[in-house]
């Protein structure tokens, strides 16, 4: 008869509130219910009683994490359905500020997970290089988290060259740092053996669960919304799809630092081939004919989904999807068999944001049984 | 010092644990961290406060010693901030730090105070 042990909603390993009940047999975990709902701030219903310049900024709070990620989806949806123009310069920007976040929030996990495998000095390490990334984004866009940084038909704020000369200086510093943490962290033996076979899933149950993001190519499948469904300027860019092959936590890691260098190549470019102009084709947004529109973009943590129907001054309906959602449901399954001692370390290697997580229902169980709120 | 988070978008929490790392280090001050409220003189608020987690963090809070000193961060935790209009409004708090997350800066400012009025009432 397995027992049932609690995790959370508040736990010291554990950032967010949120509450997991792990069926056990001795150390042995057999079961797994992801029980959320602590951070529901009902976005999608609010953002139905707001004008569209307002929704900007509620899109952004969606999550502190990829606060870029979601307004710009936001925008571009707009964007589609009302027939606005984007400015090429625009484009170009809102992909830096992507890349941008996208390293940030690949230190912050770094970090993260080096604390949960109890290696403070390597989270302690990440997160003192992550904050001249920080202060790259604090140089642009004067914010820290939320950016505010998109406008409808382009961004608010230009980036012009001497920001440029900075940025890249910054930049090549944090290459450096970047190096060394890599190295830190792949050769310290206790640290890669405490992550090796952690939390593997193997690539047909990451496709039969539609499993997005670095997670999903760590497992060794080839999926980036940047490559697949080019928006802004990723057309333009060159890149590649870092993909792993083993599908622990370990290669989650690998997939994770070397993406870092990849997103300086394309901030690089990015800066090298940026068109001259204006950042914005229009000053404010009051009403659009209505329709609908999809979008989605490559948040740090994978497939970032929105899904409009617009009205004419606010929207009808709105729905996100976000990357967490669509990772987290395979949480039991990677939990299975697994020790107690292991929940956090392969929680947090599924790099889960529940701020973005918590807005509407669970699957639980991989059984697709809808879960409600109480 | 024991972090409470009641429904946030992610924003002030992940502000509030930069505090504890080297640019910021909010640990040269004496205040640490405290894994259970148990052990906390000072709770940080963050967050809206959601239905659920209002419901839950009541518990925690009541663990936590009377005369302790409340720090809302944050927006959400001082005023409801953007998600007002669905939310209860959050708990009371002795020192409001505003911003939308506020700069790490004016979190520490906000501690050293509730540092003070620690200090000033033993
Ligand atoms: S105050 Fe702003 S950053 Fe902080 S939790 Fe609320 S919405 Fe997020």
């Amino acid at each position: 008869m397995p027992s049932i042990l609690p995790i959370g909603p508040y736990h010291p390993a554990i950032h967010e509130p949120e509450y997991f009940k792990v069926w056990v047999e001795g150390e042995k975990i057999v079961g797994v219910d992801i029980n959320v709902g602590y951070n529901y701030r009902g976005v999608e219903k609010l953002m139905t009683t707001m004008e569209w310049q307002r929704c900007l900024y509620l899109a952004e709070r969606v999550c502190g994490i990829c606060s870029h990620a979601h307004s710009s989806c936001f925008a571009q949806n707009v964007e589609r359905a009302g027939g606005i123009g984007v400015a090429e310069r625009g484009k170009y920007i809102r992909v830096i500020m992507a890349e941008l976040e996208r390293l940030h929030s690949h230190l912050l996990w770094f970090g993260i997970l080096a604390e949960s495998a109890g290696f403070e000095t390597l989270f302690m390490l990440s997160w003192k290089d992550r904050e001249l990334i920080m202060d790259v984004l604090e140089m642009i866009s004067g914010n820290r988290v939320h950016y505010a940084m998109n406008a409808f038909g382009g961004v608010r704020r230009d980036i012009n060259r001497s920001m440029g000369e900075r940025m890249l200086n910054k930049l090549h510093k944090f290459e450096g740092r970047m190096e060394k943490l890599k190295d830190i962290a792949l050769s310290d033996e206790p640290f890669v053996t405490r992550l090796k076979g952690v939390g593997l899933l193997n690539p047909w149950h990451a496709e039969e669960y539609g499993v997005v993001g670095p997670v999903a190519r760590a497992a060794g499948l080839k999926v980036d919304t940047r490559r697949d469904m080019p928006y802004f300027a990723y057309g333009d860019l060159d890149f590649r799809v870092i993909v792993g092959k083993r599908g622990d936590a370990l290669e989650r890691l690998k997939v994770r630092i070397d993406e870092t260098f990849e997103s300086i190549r394309i901030i690089e470019q990015c800066l090298g081939g940026m068109p001259d102009g204006p950042i914005r084709t229009r000053k404010m947004l009051v009403k659009i004919k209505g329709g609908e529109s999809a979008s989605s973009v490559e948040a740090p943590r994978g497939e970032n989904f929105h899904f409009l129907v617009a009205g004419e001054t606010k929207p009808k309906y709105y729905h996100i999807r976000t990357p967490t959602f669509a990772n987290f449901i395979v949480l039991p399954k990677i939990l299975e068999s697994h020790q107690i001692a292991d929940v956090p370390l392969v929680i947090t290697s599924l790099d889960p944001c529940f701020g973005c997580f918590d807005r509407l229902t669970v699957v639980e169980d991989g059984e697709e049984r809808v879960v409600d709120f109480e | 010092m024991f972090h409470l988070s009641l429904g946030t978008c992610n924003g002030c929490e992940i502000e509030v644990l930069t505090l504890m790392t080297p640019r910021f280090d909010a640990e040269r001050w004496g205040v640490r961290f405290v894994k259970s409220p148990r052990h906390a003189d000072v709770v940080l608020l963050t967050g809206c406060g959601t239905e659920r987690a209002l419901k839950r963090s009541k518990r925690v809070l009541d663990q936590i010693p009377e005369d302790k000193v409340v720090v809302a961060v944050g927006a959400c935790a001082c005023s409801g901030g953007i998600f007002k209009q669905g939310h209860k409004p959050p708990l009371k708090a002795d020192i409001y730090v505003a911003g939308c997350p506020p700069k790490p800066e004016a979190m520490l400012e906000g501690i050293m105070e509730a540092v003070r009025k620690c200090c000033s009432k033993d």
